[in-house]
């Protein structure tokens, strides 16, 4: 699923290595997601989306490719 | 907190458990001799891997009390999400492919009129995984 986690992580000035420790995840998961290759547990969203102050819709990209796909 | 004591204090059990299997062992080898050599050989042999096995792991966790910081990468790698369905597909995936093995073995044993309690070991561990995976799926439909 697309998403605007590399933007949104920039914009704050924060690594990956950052963003990963706030959130207690691997570096690799969040280079997983900014990536499109991963999407996360609902919690994870969440998580994400409250760190940067903004709504899931805001930051996933939700289209209709999206729909048969799985992690 | 409490967890944490548990399991330094189970590491230290099963290193005392393994110790006293090698120490068996040992005894069963002097006194017994021939008569119970498998025996002795099993003891030694399961307590050596006990030992060594528990011993690693009662290092790591002592490492991680002197360094947290360690410690608490080492937690957030274990406990990563994605880290966590990549484990378990592997798993899966390792254990499709160990079953399709284990039938292979049991054809060939078949084939090459191998002592049939060989194959019926094999096919009972086959059955065993198949039983397993249900008991699995039957809990996790339930729960999920």
């Amino acid at each position: 699923m697309k998403n605007r986690l590399e933007e949104l992580r920039k914009k704050a000035g924060i690594t990956q290595e950052t963003l990963a420790d706030n959130l207690e995840v691997s570096r690799q998961t969040i280079g997983s997601l900014e990536s499109g290759r991963y999407n996360p547990s609902i919690t994870l969203a969440f998580k994400l989306a409250r760190f940067f102050g903004v709504t899931i819709e805001d930051l996933f990209l939700y289209g209709e490719d999206n729909e048969n796909e799985t992690n | 907190m409490k967890l944490i004591n548990n399991k330094k204090g189970m590491y230290i059990t099963i290193i005392i458990i393994g110790a006293a299997l090698i120490i068996a062992g040992a005894l069963l080898n002097i006194f017994k001799g021939e008569e119970l050599k498998s025996l002795s050989g099993v003891c030694i042999g399961l307590g050596a891997v006990l030992v060594s096995l528990f011993s690693g792991k009662l290092y790591v966790y002592r490492i991680g009390l002197k360094h947290p910081e360690i410690q608490r990468k080492k937690d957030i790698e274990v406990n990563d999400e994605r880290n966590t369905i990549i484990r378990d597909k592997a798993g899966a995936k390792a254990n499709n492919i160990f079953v399709w093995l284990i039938f292979a073995a049991v054809m060939v044993f078949i084939l090459f009129d191998a002592e049939l309690y060989i194959s019926l070991v094999l096919a009972v561990l086959i059955v065993i995984n198949s039983v397993l995976s249900s008991v699995y799926y039957y809990y996790y439909n339930k729960r999920l």
